[in-house]
């Protein structure tokens, strides 16, 4: 009995010195700062930094992650006061700005807070359409990392990341939209055609483009029913996608178009990862229903530049009526492809046969048949006889943009002076 | 044997005895506010002009902290929500002083607000949406202390309607919780429409279904609580013409949703309203000394000056 409670003596002995010899050896200061002290510096250096863009930030924002992004346009006044910019569908596609307050608060660590209303901003977070929802975006973001140039954040609720450039200070907000809304437009508008994301003989097909939200599918598989989405941004000089896209375990992220226009190229990491259109050609014999006007406002080769005049000078003389368009598109009723025109109240038709000849040719075959319009200015009008010659033979099939197809040229195999655009 | 236990006893004592006091030795000592009520306004932010108003409006006289830059954090995480603008914020609050805080202050009292009001006023942009329930949450009462109105950015200072319907009731709604919540409102209340509260589907009632039951409105009708407080919301709030609808409302046959004209059920919806406005009439008399028809006679008054106080 007297060993054990000398035992437990012993013990509580050790114990207490134990207490002591803790409290004594106090580990040296990894900081030189209180974690409080560290944090208010930290959110003091931030809003400088939010503050010191005299030209303010592109914040490329998105509201959650499977969302699109657009480009918001912030300026921090040392008042408290933000002002923002926007343009997109929430604006009625205008360039609307707002001012709002801001703050930096030590929450989530250093939190940059829009705490007042903005209609640009907040527009991404309004719980309506559909209620309780709205696009459920974030107005208060964790700052990451903030030098002078950029600014990366991190959304609070959503955990959506959104970086932030400075505006160069001799660019306007305006002239910063039109750009962006030059590459959107350059890159989608009016477009149709699938991309395809490239490298080596790897392939992707990337549809959808025109939403900023591409599915990715392998070759031959329906989009409507599997593949990827992966939302991206239009910037102004391509686009980036919203997280980075792993390929063969690096990150491709930021897209460049290059300088012949033709594609949209990835070198992020040391990869060489190519956005392209598709074989302008292919593209046109893929779908008989696509309407193709011709553009007689974009520069067409000589001869054919001269039988334009030609058909809507004749037209008018003979018979007092404009010649506005010419057209190709599949007839349902004639159950042709056909090559129309319209004059005055007048429609006429020739039937045409589509024929791929090959490295990005096709050839048109007049078929010898036609409606009775077409029937009557082929006999009275000077030039149509011509026309259906001109338009029947092999062309070669380009595009001035290859990314989007709504417009593509065609130019005579045989003769460089026919050539002509066609637009969706 | 007794030296060690006395050995082990002393050696306790000798440690843990200082560090019990030492514990204890820093008392904090309370402070008249829980706010900081020290001029650290800065003078260069956009919004000096406003907070000092805040300041001298709401700090220094209620111990009032006017939230209206938006605190992801003070707010209710489980709802999207959206912050009010800076314009409306400025309405909102010179409206709930003049409306709420100085109404109750006519008739209550100076002192009644600064030791009944809330503490914390925090203003939500958006509605607070239930999308499940098709229901939206127009403001909150949380312990008595802090009070949290939504839609502040749908606010149309011109509209006394919906300045009533969507945010005086809303206020007047949860200050009547505050006050219940200090002293509880009479037992008997609990047995007036005992039976009759839909918690989960009172708002499938209709304003004339919910008033043939004997509630003022469908809301009233989801919880006993709820019903004592649009008693007293509502008929502050609501002009005599629209408090008489509801009395002519619950004297009717109800009709639902679809039109369709109910059945009598037997139940004098309008007896039943006059009987808890008297409960809640007597209750605001005895317990807070409060007369309920001063009141609502001193907020009427006032919404006829709503435009000067916004100038």
């Amino acid at each position: 009995m007297m060993t054990k409670m000398k035992k437990i003596f012993k013990l509580l002995v050790c114990m207490v010195t134990l207490l002591f010899s803790s409290c004594v050896l106090e580990q040296p200061e990894l900081f030189t700062d209180s974690p409080a002290g560290r944090l208010n510096n930290t959110i003091k250096n931030d809003n400088d930094s939010l503050q010191h863009a005299v030209n303010g930030w592109a914040m490329e924002y998105f509201a959650t992650t499977g969302s699109a992004g657009y480009t918001l346009l912030v300026k921090f006044d040392p008042s408290g006061q933000a002002l923002i910019a926007g343009k997109s569908e929430l604006t009625g596609n205008l360039l609307v700005t707002d001012s709002c307050l801001y703050q930096m608060i030590g929450d989530n660590g250093p939190v940059l807070t829009f705490n007042s209303y903005n209609k640009v901003l907040h527009a991404f977070s309004n719980p309506e359409n559909p209620d309780g929802y709205g696009l459920e975006g974030d107005y208060e973001f964790v700052v990451l990392k903030a030098t002078s140039t950029q600014i990366l954040l991190k959304g609070k609720k959503r955990g959506t990341m959104i970086v932030m450039n400075k505006i160069p200070a001799t660019v306007s907000w305006k002239e910063y939209y039109d750009n962006l809304d030059a590459m959107n437009a350059f890159l989608f508008a009016g477009s149709t055609n699938s991309l395809s994301l490239v490298s080596g003989t790897d392939t992707l097909i990337a549809t959808n483009g025109s939403t900023h939200i591409f599915r990715l599918t392998k070759p031959g598989e329906d989009p409507a029913t599997t593949g990827k989405d992966v939302p991206f941004i239009v910037t102004n000089n391509g686009l980036r996608f919203q997280t980075a896209y792993s390929y063969n375990g690096k990150d491709a992220q930021t897209f460049v178009l290059n300088a012949n226009k033709q594609s949209l190229e990835c070198s992020d990491n040391g990869l060489n990862l190519k956005i392209v259109g598709q074989n302008p050609a292919l593209y046109f014999l893929s779908n008989s229903t696509f309407v193709w006007n011709f553009a007689f406002d974009r520069p067409m080769g000589a001869k054919f530049e001269l039988l334009y005049a030609k058909l809507v000078a004749n037209c008018q003389l003979k018979l007092s009526e404009k010649f506005s368009n010419l057209y190709f598109r599949y007839n349902a009723v004639r159950n042709s492809y056909t090559l129309s025109f319209k004059s005055g109240k007048y429609t006429g038709y020739y039937d045409f046969n589509r024929i791929n000849i090959g490295s990005n040719k096709v050839k048109f075959e007049y078929k010898g048949t036609t409606d009775i319009n077409g029937s009557f200015y082929l006999e009275k009008i000077d030039g149509f006889n011509e026309l259906l010659q001109y338009v029947g033979q092999p062309f070669i099939v380009s595009a001035d943009n290859g990314l989007n197809l709504s417009t593509i040229k065609f130019t005579s195999e045989s003769n460089s002076a026919i050539s002509f655009y066609v637009f969706q | 044997m007794p030296t060690i236990k006395k050995v082990i006893s002393k050696i306790l004592l000798i440690f843990l005895v200082p560090v019990i006091l030492y514990s204890c030795r820093n008392e904090d000592v309370f402070t008249p506010s829980i706010f900081d009520t020290t001029d650290t306004l800065d003078v260069k932010t956009s919004t000096y002009q406003f907070d000092l108003w805040l300041r001298n409006s709401y700090l220094i006289p209620y111990n009032l902290d006017f939230r209206y830059k938006m605190q992801d954090v003070g707010s209710d995480m489980d709802y999207n929500l959206v912050p009010t603008s800076f314009v409306k914020s400025q309405q909102i609050a010179k409206l709930v002083k003049y409306l709420w805080f100085d109404a109750y202050g006519a008739v209550a009292g100076p002192e009644f607000l600064k030791e009944n009001g809330p503490k914390i006023i925090h203003l939500i942009g958006s509605p607070a949406y239930n999308p499940i329930s098709g229901t939206m949450l127009l403001g909150t009462a949380e312990g008595g202390i802090k009070v949290t109105l939504y839609r502040c950015n749908d606010i149309d200072p011109t509209n006394v309607s919906q300045l009533n319907q969507f945010y005086f009731k809303t206020m007047h709604h949860e200050f009547a919780h505050i006050l219940h919540q200090k002293k509880n409102y009479p037992v008997e209340f609990n047995q007036i429409s005992k039976g009759l509260y839909n918690p989960l589907g009172w708002q499938n009632r209709t304003d004339s279904e919910a008033a043939t039951l004997g509630f003022v409105s469908p809301y009233a009708g989801s919880q006993i609580r709820e019903d004592f407080v649009e008693v007293i919301s509502n008929y502050l709030v609501k002009s005599d013409e629209d408090w008489n609808k509801i009395l002519f409302l619950a004297s009717q046959p109800g009709v639902n949703s679809s039109g369709t004209k109910l059945p009598d059920d037997g139940v004098d919806g309008k007896a039943i309203i006059l009987r808890k406005l008297e409960m809640a009439t007597k209750w605001l008399k005895n317990s807070w000394n409060i007369d309920i028809l001063q009141l609502r006679t001193e907020i009427m008054t006032r919404e006829t000056h709503i435009n000067e106080i916004l100038k």
